[in-house]
């Protein structure tokens, strides 16, 4: 603030104050002057109000408590004494000192004191405490990201707002200025031109805002025309970037939102089985404004949303690979090297240290979590180059196929991605190949000359589901089972159901092709499909309906660079296996030994599970401990018991690839680096009870 | 020429302040000592009348009320200053007519984000 | 400030607007719309000159605009030259033009939008 008004301030203040010491004199001999008593509360009120523009806060305060005293008086709560009239005059001293007064002076301390308290012993001092009026704007959070709302906002000024010399043009041009607006006039309440009075306010408005702000800065918006309209803020989308993967509202939905309808009426429009906003207009269930209104936020919110879409594909960045990989690495050794040090600090007690450890726990979780993010990956990206494939095999194998990708947005960890791409390509192939009958066999089977090839993905849990399908022959059980037969890979005495002969198409050695060609059927079969989804910790499953369709439907892990482990010990080994796969730990005691007898078979509840020992089953040197513990899991087709010494617990664990070393033990898929630097590998439960269904020849159907 | 705006205050500091402020934001600040002189000096071209509540002979109540009903600028934004302590007062300034109000003390930066907020 | 004349040429009445079209000028704009109305002629409207225009000015035009419509089944023509920046953002933030047709009346293409040459949010409709 410029001295110049500070200097003014002082000047008139000095004026204001001698003519309140008139006032004050003239006020002791005519104690019921109400004019007397308003021009001194004006006079104080002046002082104070202006004191604190100039950042004279202490005259201000000290003729706040004075103002407030005279307040009592102007509204004939106190009655003017002579006691008062003193009080004041001394007062007013003090005030003409403190304006003598460089700003800040700490002088008169004791005098201040001594002259509030004796106002406040004239005044009550629970008057003295004013609450705050208005509300103060939100501070703006710089530098954190918000999430964009989609807000609805029903404006509805009184007819008078003119009045109040207020522009509502204006405060919805303000309204525009935190985000990105939609606005819909409602025009219904507008008489005609012979009958309007141009000086009242008909229109009203819903305003679809796309904005970060918080509510409280709509709500400011709007803080001069409270009480004089009717307003609804409304938060109907909490965070834009869902609306990439929800549907668009549907009328009826909105105006049930907004209170327009109810959800009986709705049933009864939807029953018509017409477009819902005009047959609700025909029943008289609503008006066209609230449909049109309707039809607008709906419109809007799609805007919203195809912005939002182009707006996530607009940022991105590419990456290399190696440099991606390279990050994941170092990330992933750093989540090592801080579990090392979360343990160490544990050990040595030190608060300075478990403050630290603790605090780099929090930082590299979330820079794991942010690795992970980036490593995600569309299918559809991935999956490109299926279109090309589709082409060509149509062309060679003078078959029309057309291929549709679903879901092609969902996300995938990159590393996934480029171990499905052979699997995928097979599939396709088979499809194409095997699947999609020649365009003549079609039509006379009266299908579409087209064959179609749906690839779709799904985010279920943890978990993405990719399946491809085809509308072709569909699968022959019959056929697969003699052919499963004559290849040798079943006794032929089996008695199976339709699905169960359908997964013998996954035995090694089988393929269906009767003749081979030169797109399909070269060796390599379903069994090289399955074992590669299964090394990504994926599952393959089937389904087909003859002459109608096949689907081959995949469950794969979102990531690989992290599992949540259980982790155990056989001997001095370590192991990891996905705790997905886990159902429950027990211990191995003599009665259930003595049940199982020779057989390794416990009862579980109303269910048999054959149980192995991993010591035995991996060659694991040393004499097993007196308490061993089973571990029950859950592989693809089966349940079955895995004897440990002893299971340490949950562990979150970062994958690390074997290399060449491990690539023959089919068992183990990876291997992780405990916190305190020890190694556990990572074993494929499917994969271990394959190997004991081949060397124990021990299966038993999991029951349920 | 700027939009001309009106103040009404007793007090020279509080004007001279204010007129300070606007005339730097480009406006044409018109001054008044009081609710009386107030509204003599409101013509049509006063696009904005900012006033104090605390004035002698016609008060800022009074002034509003005086412009809404039959003044030859009835339809006028007005600003009122008000202190933390007058909240009914704020109200009777509210049901008079008043378009925004701002609270003393008050930075030239907060009263003229509110000036934007009513006139644009 | 606001300047108004009604002219009557080619069997139209020509409505002239100069100046500010706001809440203080609103009286006056009125009476030359009605008077426009009641002469029973297609109504033209000549706006290129209005500097500045609040709620209360977009208001009528839609009253004129409508209350033609439901008398005589057509309704207002613009005339002159483009809208000043000033007039066509106000229209804009208040939201007027974002459908190609009436809101009151069915099928009738909002003639004003059209010729305000604004662009128009389209409007995609799904149910």
């Amino acid at each position: 603030m410029t001295n110049q008004f500070q200097k003014a301030f002082i000047d008139e203040a000095k004026e204001i104050i001698e003519s309140l010491e008139k006032d004050l004199v003239a006020l002791e001999s005519d104690a019921n002057d109400s004019d007397l008593i308003n021009r001194i509360f004006r006079s104080l009120h002046t002082i104070k109000g202006s004191g604190a523009m100039f950042e004279f806060m202490r005259i201000s305060n000290f003729a706040h408590e004075l103002e407030t005293l005279f307040d009592l008086v102007r509204n004939g709560k106190l009655s003017i004494s002579s006691e008062i009239i003193t009080l004041s005059l001394k007062s007013i001293d003090f005030l003409k000192d403190l304006l003598e007064l460089p700003n800040g002076s700490k002088d008169n301390d004791a005098l201040e004191q001594q002259l509030i308290d004796q106002i406040h012993l004239i005044v009550p001092s629970d008057r003295n405490t004013t609450t705050s009026g208005g509300k103060l704007p939100p501070e703006n959070r710089n530098g954190e990201r918000r999430k964009s709302s989609v807000y609805r906002i029903f404006f509805k000024p009184q007819k008078e707002i003119f009045l109040r010399g207020i522009n509502t043009v204006l405060i919805l041009k303000n309204l525009s200025k935190l985000g990105k607006m939609f606005c819909y006039t409602h025009e219904s309440e507008i008489p005609v031109i012979n009958e309007i009075d141009p000086e009242l306010h008909y229109t009203f408005w819903t305003c679809i805002l796309v904005t970060d702000r918080m509510v409280e800065e709509i709500q400011d918006v709007f803080i001069f025309v409270e009480g004089l309209c009717e307003l609804e803020i409304s938060e109907i989308i909490h965070d834009t970037e869902e609306l990439e993967s929800n549907t668009v509202p549907m009328i009826g939905e909105i105006l049930l939102s907004k209170g327009d309808v109810t959800k009986k009426e709705i049933d009864v429009v939807r029953e018509a089985n017409k477009r819902f906003g005009e047959k609700a207009i025909e029943l008289g269930v609503t008006s066209k404004d609230k449909v049109s209104s309707a039809l607008f936020e709906q419109a809007a919110i799609k805007n919203v949303k195809k912005e939002v879409v182009t707006n996530i594909a607009g940022s991105t960045i590419r990456v290399q690979n190696e440099r991606l990989d390279t990050l994941t690495n170092a990330v992933s050794e750093l989540v090592t090297l801080q579990a090392r040090l979360t343990q160490y600090a544990e050990v040595k007690r030190e608060s300075e240290l478990t403050t630290i450890a603790e605090y780099l726990e929090k930082l590299t979780l979330s820079l794991r979590d942010t690795v992970m993010v980036i490593r995600m990956v569309p299918v559809a990206e991935g999956f490109s180059s299926m279109y090309r494939l589709v082409r060509d095999l149509g062309r060679d194998l003078k078959k029309k196929v057309n291929l549709s990708i679903i879901g092609g947005d969902t996300e995938l960890d990159k590393a996934v991605i480029d171990n499905l791409k052979d699997p995928m390509m097979h599939l396709i192939r088979n499809c194409v190949d095997h699947g999609l009958e020649n365009p003549d066999e079609r039509i006379m089977q009266g299908k579409p000359e087209i064959g179609q090839v749906t690839i779709s993905a799904e985010h279920i849990g943890s978990h993405v589901i990719v399946s491809v399908t085809d509308d072709g022959k569909g699968l022959d059980a019959d056929k697969i089972y003699s052919k499963a037969v004559a290849k040798g890979l079943i006794q032929g005495e089996e008695i199976m159901e339709e699905t169960e002969m359908f997964q013998l198409i996954f035995l090694p050695g089988f393929s269906t092709a009767e003749k081979t060609t030169s797109v399909s059927g070269r060796g390599v079969g379903m069994d090289v499909v399955k074992r590669n989804i299964e090394s990504i910790r994926g599952e393959v499953s089937l389904e087909s309906k003859k002459g109608v369709s096949t689907t081959i439907k995949m469950k794969l892990p979102i990531t690989l660079a992290i599992i949540d482990g259980l982790l155990f010990t056989v001997g001095e080994e370590l192991f990891v296996v996905n705790i997905s796969a886990v159902s429950e730990c027990l211990e191995l005691t003599p009665e259930i030994r003595k049940a199982a007898g020779e057989q390794n078979i416990l009862r579980l509840r109303d269910a048999v599970v054959p149980y192995v020992s991993l010591r035995d089953l991996l060659n694991i040197p040393g004499s097993p401990p007196e308490h061993e513990q089973i571990i029950i899991m859950h592989t693809h087709d089966q349940t079955m018991g895995f004897v440990v010494d002893s299971v340490e617990g949950k562990h979150q664990t970062v994958v690390k690839t074997t290399g060449r070393l491990f690539s023959n033990v089919k068992e183990v898929t990876g291997a992780t680096i405990l916190g305190d630097g020890r190694i556990a590998l990572i074993l494929d439960v499917n994969t271990i009870a394959e190997k004991v269904n081949n060397n124990y020849l021990m299966l038993v159907k999991n029951s349920d | 020429m700027g939009k001309k705006v009106l103040i009404a205050d007793d007090s020279t500091s509080m004007r001279q302040m204010i007129e300070f402020t606007l005339s730097d934001a480009g406006y044409d600040v018109v001054q008044a000592v009081d609710g009386e002189d107030a509204y003599t000096k409101l013509t049509t071209d006063v696009k904005l009348v900012v006033t104090d509540l605390n004035m002698p002979k016609v008060t800022g109540i009074e002034l509003i009320k005086k412009i809404r009903i039959g003044s030859v600028n009835k339809f006028v934004p007005v600003i009122m200053l008000t202190t933390e302590s007058e909240n009914s007062i704020k109200e009777e300034g509210k049901k008079a007519g008043a378009t925004a109000w701002i609270v003393k003390p008050f930075a030239p930066e907060n009263l003229l984000d509110t000036i934007k907020k009513v006139m644009g | 400030m606001v300047e108004t004349l009604l002219e009557i040429k080619n069997q139209k009445a020509i409505v002239h607007v100069k100046g500010d079209a706001t809440i203080d000028t609103i009286k006056t704009i009125h009476t030359v719309f009605v008077e426009a109305f009641n002469s029973g002629l297609p109504v033209s409207i000549d706006i290129s000159d209005v500097l500045e225009a609040d709620g209360s000015f977009i208001q009528l035009l839609r009253s004129l605009c409508y209350s033609l419509i439901i008398d005589r089944n057509y309704t207002v023509e613009f005339s002159g030259d483009e809208l000043s920046p000033a007039l066509k953002q106000t229209i804009m933030d208040t939201g007027f033009i974002c459908r190609p047709e009436c809101v009151r009346v069915d099928g009738i293409k909002c003639i004003c939008n059209k010729l305000m040459n604004i662009p128009e949010f389209k409007l995609e409709t799904m149910e």
